[in-house]
């Protein structure tokens, strides 16, 4: 496959900014989201809390009418409950009391279909968990909660991408940026079937595991953190195209892609998704279901 | 002799985890910066297992343990954590840590020694059960220990003296 190199600068002149990458990371609203910890052990929450890390604040209650107190003074979006299941439901009804919309994530080894049905938990956490895990899997729940993933494919909308794309690049990790246009793609696919795009993003969750990936408007965009070689992250991302054209039935679907590396950190993330933009453009010239790197 | 490193968030941290290495049997150095702990990790002789003192008010565990599980070198060495009861509790019921042992800090410093001693031979593999074993035991509530068969019991007086302090 041929890698175009254009001239930056009469590129980024020639277009407008795109509406999805419109939202400047630097201009984030900064949010604080609380996070209501009932357990008995108060040696858990300090913990919950230096793993979050800044952005969320952690409340801690050893009971309900801690919690039920911590409620009513904090309005804590979400309750991470630690008990069995019937303890469980009766903490989970009487905040609700308290609070109409707050969500809970339960934790304890015999939840049961039970509390589910009537509290419908943003998650169920199986306890042993990694540091890591717990990290996603709470952030995960507040960003649903907050109606920041995309219901049909279960992808991160812009919002939330940028908040963890901001956060892997105050590590400065390396890797390509790429904006994958889906238009095509429901056009081309069967409009009587809407699964088509979530067996798009089915594809995509499945070939780059691992990655940052996030839908915005009509585009998957992503963030593959790696030290592989371009030549490597091509052959990825050409698999990724593969599948998905597989995916929808029918042949004739058009996919057009665009990449970026962040080979030096000059470049701001909107910068390399607006590359990775440029990439996708120079694709939809080039002919069909290629991936372009705007260098 | 074993090659320890020390690290805890403050220098007061550091001072009171040092009553437990210092001993012939024990090589150790110590510092508060995850950087200078990054550097010496990354040296051409690291040191045989690290110890985390994270006491009650203690932090940074937590950026300590994925800093040195994100690097290659530094993440097979050994981790020790000690802990006090609380969040020693937590980190063994809930926390699935690589290659880590949970102890309380109120550790009998022999005992440490021998635990230190097999991790420097085996690992960690085989703490994580014995500790959870022993954080239990010591996490008990007031509640657990008035009902729990060990708990001192009424005594029963026999008859014969009844009868002496009777009538």
């Amino acid at each position: 496959m041929i890698i175009s190199i254009c001239p930056l600068a009469s590129n980024l002149k020639a277009k407008p900014i795109p509406r999805f990458l419109q939202q400047n990371l630097s201009q984030l609203r900064i949010k604080m989201y609380k996070l209501l910890i009932i357990d008995e052990n108060t040696g858990f929450a300090p913990i919950i809390s230096e793993i979050l890390g800044e952005g969320y604040q952690v409340l801690s209650a050893a009971g309900r009418f801690d919690a039920e107190e911590a409620v009513l003074k904090e309005a804590p979006q979400l309750a991470l409950v630690n008990a069995d299941e019937k303890s469980c439901i009766d903490i989970a009804e009487s905040l609700r009391k308290k609070k109409e919309n707050l969500r809970f994530i339960f934790m304890g080894a015999d939840i049961g279909k039970q509390s589910f049905k009537k509290f419908k938990p943003v998650d169920k956490l199986e306890l042993p968990l990694s540091p890591k895990e717990f990290f996603d899997r709470i952030e995960y729940a507040f960003f649903s909660s907050e109606g920041m993933i995309d219901e049909l494919t279960g992808l991160l909308k812009k919002s939330a991408f940028d908040i963890r794309l901001k956060r892997l690049m105050k590590k400065k990790t390396a890797g390509t940026f790429f904006c994958l246009s889906i238009d095509a793609y429901s056009y081309a696919s069967n409009p009587a079937n809407p699964l088509q795009e979530q067996m798009a993003a089915y594809a995509m969750k499945k070939e780059l595991e691992g990655s940052l990936l996030g839908l915005s408007g009509n585009s998957f965009i992503g963030f593959i953190s790696s030290a592989e070689a371009k030549a490597d992250m091509q052959k990825r991302l050409d698999k990724l195209i593969h599948t998905m054209c597989e995916a929808a039935d029918k042949p004739e679907v058009f996919i057009s892609a665009g990449a970026a590396e962040s080979a030096d950190f000059d470049y701001s993330p909107e910068d390399m998704l607006l590359y990775a933009d440029k990439g996708m453009e120079l694709s939809r010239n080039a002919g069909k279901n290629c991936i372009k790197y705007y260098n | 002799m074993t090659d320890i490193l020390l690290v805890s968030d403050s220098p007061a941290n550091i001072n009171i985890a040092w009553r437990h290495f210092c001993y012939k049997e024990y090589n150790a150095s110590a510092t508060v910066s995850i950087d200078a702990a990054m550097e010496n990790l990354s040296s051409d002789k690291p040191p045989k297992i690290v110890v985390y003192y994270y006491g009650s008010g203690a932090s940074g565990f937590i950026s300590f343990y994925n800093t040195v599980k994100e690097n290659e070198k530094s993440a097979k060495v050994p981790l020790v954590v000690l802990a006090d009861v609380e969040q020693q509790k937590a980190l063994l019921r809930h926390f699935k840590l690589e290659n880590t042992a949970v102890l309380g800090i109120s550790i009998d410093d022999s005992k440490l020694m021998d635990i230190m001693r097999m991790i420097a031979r085996k690992g960690t593999a085989d703490i994580p059960a014995l500790q959870l074993a022993n954080a239990k035991k010591s996490v008990r509530s007031v509640s657990d220990r008035l009902f729990s068969s060990n708990a001192p019991r009424e005594r029963k007086i026999p008859d014969t003296m009844r009868r002496r302090g009777g009538n």
